[in-house]
């Protein structure tokens, strides 16, 4: 039988990210616990039980003989992908993987969702799209309530937003705007600690390397008690605008495995988690004790500096890349003393407890939101339900680097088969908290729409000539469900779904919101 | 929870499409509470519970109280990763949700999954129509449900992980079930002089008819 043939080769997991399976891999270890638990107990029964009809029933033999008639191979289904994923986790062990590698063998888009229901695409297909203000997109001959509308848009202040000239440039296509938006920084929920379970969330996003990982996991297999300190000092040259990190050693740390630790020992200066952002030491093999003396270098102005915080992280390296978290010190640069360049020792910390929101916010945007069933105007007007979302500023939008940058922002309404839906403002620049004061409309909706999709705003700043996104909202209802499929863009917070609901309950009403822009919105694919 | 002093360890799991609300069921199964927020397992999680089972003997008296330790595996929606779990569990908890229609429909796809991924032909599954709290959104009746369940022969139980509606009911009765199918294993495996008595339908006999009360051991 095809089903019993595949289930004696490994399994094909290319379809669950690094998290996923590190997620997935927690679960089996637990497993693997009470298996053994349960192992001993069988031990001694075997020992003490003198009925063998008995026995069989109290071992659990009567389930695995049961079993074994059925499936050839008697590997359990934990065991079998256990082996999977670790055989997998072996074979990517380059942990520095850029971020567009990671789509390779990525999850696709499960097939019955991908097209949506035929009624959403029909919808969606016929509707006009509306760029009030935009200085692109056609503008419907439709009455009043539109011009009002598009009279806000003049409402934007004078001060320093030349972007009005009309510079619009097309930031590439739609494919490479997704890739984009996963490159956003995006953390995963700490390990819980929990005995009984550890569900993953799926806000977390796909996109985190294993390397990023280990910024907020806590170490996957494994909790080691961390102990110890180590000796580093900073020192800041001028000339070369350049942050030297000194790590001469460490003492007294924690052992990993058996009495034994192959200690290295990796930076990064925060807020920036990318990969650019991250240095290591070479691994001392075979020491609680080990001497570095090297020197890790940041290129950074030194306006930038005092922003920023030097997170020093000690681990182990396993041989299968299950690196143990072994402790570390975060100093604030706005507070270092720079006159003292001298080698300074710091007990190592555990694992600061993230509080996942406050390092997932990128900012906050501002704006409201309504809903104008079809007739409500009446005279049979608007001729279908349409969606107004006026999107008024941002306030203190967050980049890695720091500081004021060229944004704007766009909308999409999901399910999105047609892909039409992208709307976007017009680029604000030199600024931390832009005034967009754009409205988009869509229309083509029911009412009973609404509970199926999400108005999804993305915010982006322009480096260079590439546009990266720093995060976004997403309103919906937050079922996780779009038309009866399951779907991951329905992943909206309790706010985001509040906002969303108070304007479905309050239709033509302006609902006003202030919502975090996160940057865990969960991976799509169109 | 951490020591081996049970007298059986039991392994349950959850299946049904994503949303119908596996891990709400469990978790109010275990801890007795709910979270509205819809957090999607990722591939595979489970809980643990410690009971007391007392069986009821012919004449009506309780039997030996035995010490339980559950397991209860929660899966994912998605097939893929979650069929290999089925072959781990004594027992099955099939879940849909009654505002949803899709995913009552696709009862009959997880029940085939089981049939093929399960230790046995026909292992002991109770049919749970869960969020029977949200009347005015019931897209599905009471009386097609109870249809379908009687067509596999599996007990039915409209349930509330939300209000803890039969949550309890459902695990007892399928933990009653399997308790059972391993006592009629006790009863009917040895003969004295050591030959196996086999009894029930054999792994080749794959007619939906088969006799589910006897256990094939």
């Amino acid at each position: 039988m095809m089903e019993e043939k595949r289930a004696d080769s490994s399994l094909d997991l290319s379809h669950l990210t690094e998290e996923e399976q590190s997620t997935i891999l927690q679960v089996l270890e637990r497993d693997l616990d009470l298996r053994h638990l349960d192992e001993g107990r069988v031990r001694v029964l075997e020992e003490t039980e003198r009925d063998p009809a008995r026995l069989r029933i109290l071992s659990g033999a009567w389930f695995s003989e049961e079993y074994s008639k059925r499936h050839r191979d008697r590997t359990s289904g934990s065991t079998l992908v256990h082996a999977s994923i670790r055989h997998r986790k072996t074979k990517n062990r380059v942990t520095d993987v850029p971020l567009p590698g990671l789509f390779i063998g990525e999850r696709a888009e499960s097939p019955h969702s991908s097209s949506g229901s035929p009624e959403v695409e029909r919808r969606l297909k016929d509707s006009k799209e509306e760029e009030s203000g935009g200085s692109e997109g056609s503008f419907k001959p439709v009455p009043t309530p539109r011009t009002h509308i598009s009279g806000a848009q003049g409402l934007q202040h004078e001060n320093g937003l030349s972007s009005s000239k009309g510079i619009e440039e097309d930031f590439g296509s739609r494919n490479g705007d997704t890739e984009s938006l996963s490159s956003g920084q995006t953390e995963q929920e700490p390990a819980s600690l929990k005995s009984s379970s550890s569900t993953g969330s799926l806000h977390s996003a796909y996109t985190l390397s294993g390397s990023m990982m280990s910024l907020f996991s806590s170490g996957d297999f494994g909790m080691v008690e961390v102990r110890g300190r180590i000796q580093f000092s900073l020192v800041y040259d001028t000339q070369k605008e350049e942050l030297q990190v000194k790590v001469y050693r460490c003492e007294e740390i924690a052992s990993a495995r058996k009495d034994r630790s192959d200690p290295y020992v990796k930076t990064y200066l925060l807020p920036d988690k990318s990969s650019r952002s991250k240095k290591k030491t070479s691994v001392k093999k075979k020491t609680l004790n080990p001497v570095y003396d090297q020197t890790l270098r940041y290129k950074v102005r030194i306006g930038e500096l005092r922003s920023r915080t030097l997170n020093l992280s000690v681990w182990h390296a396993d041989p299968l890349g299950r690196n143990v978290f072994l402790g570390e010190v975060e100093v604030s640069l706005g507070l270092w003393d720079w006159t003292c360049s001298q080698p300074l020792w710091q007990d190592l910390q555990p694992r600061i407890n993230l509080n996942p929101d406050s390092i997932s916010s990128r900012g906050l945007i501002l704006l409201s939101i309504k809903f104008v069933p079809d007739g409500f105007e009446g005279g049979g007007l608007p001729l279908t339900g349409e969606l107004h979302i006026w999107l008024r500023e941002a306030q203190g939008l967050l980049a890695n680097r720091g500081g004021a940058m060229d944004s704007f922002v766009r909308s999409y309404i999901l399910p999105d088969a047609s892909r039409q839906s992208g709307q976007k403002t017009r680029l604000v620049k030199r600024s931390i908290s832009p005034t967009f004061n754009h409205t988009m409309v869509y229309d083509g909706f029911h009412s009973s729409d609404l509970r199926e999709a999400c108005a999804e705003l993305t915010v982006w700043h322009r480096e260079g000539l590439k546009p990266h996104v720093l995060g976004g909202i997403r309103l919906s209802c937050g079922t996780g469900q779009s038309y009866g499929e399951p779907v991951s863009w329905m992943d909206s917070t309790e706010e985001e779904v509040a906002v969303w609901t108070s304007m479905i309950e309050n239709p033509n009403n302006w609902v006003d919101a202030t919502l975090s822009i996160r940057t865990n919105l969960a991976q799509r694919f169109e | 929870m951490s020591d081996g002093d049970y007298d059986y360890l039991i392994k349950f799991l959850a299946l049904g499409d994503s949303g119908v609300g596996k891990t709400s069921f469990l978790y109010q199964y275990t801890d007795n509470n709910f979270n509205s927020k819809f957090i999607t397992t990722v591939g595979i999680d489970f809980r643990e519970k410690r009971v007391v089972y007392k069986s009821t003997n012919p004449d009506g008296s309780s039997g030996r109280a035995q010490k339980i330790h559950m397991q209860l595996w929660d899966t994912a929606g998605q097939e893929s990763l979650t069929t290999a779990f089925f072959r781990d569990a004594m027992g099955f908890l099939l879940l849909f949700d009654l505002t949803n229609e899709q995913s009552f429909l696709n009862v009959r796809n997880w029940m085939s999954q089981l049939q093929i991924h399960a230790y046995c032909e026909s292992p002991d599954v109770i049919l749970c129509g869960n969020k029977c709290d949200l009347s005015d959104q019931r897209a599905v009746r009471e009386e097609e449900a109870r249809e379908l369940a009687e067509k596999y022969g599996v007990p039915y139980f409209e349930t509330s992980a939300a209000n803890g509606q039969n949550v309890n009911q459902a695990v007892d009765v399928l933990l009653d079930l399997i308790m059972k199918r391993m006592e009629r294993c006790v009863d009917k495996s040895w003969i004295p002089d050591g030959t196996v008595r086999v009894n029930g339908p054999t792994s080749t006999d794959l007619s939906e008819g088969s006799d589910r009360s006897k256990c094939a051991c």
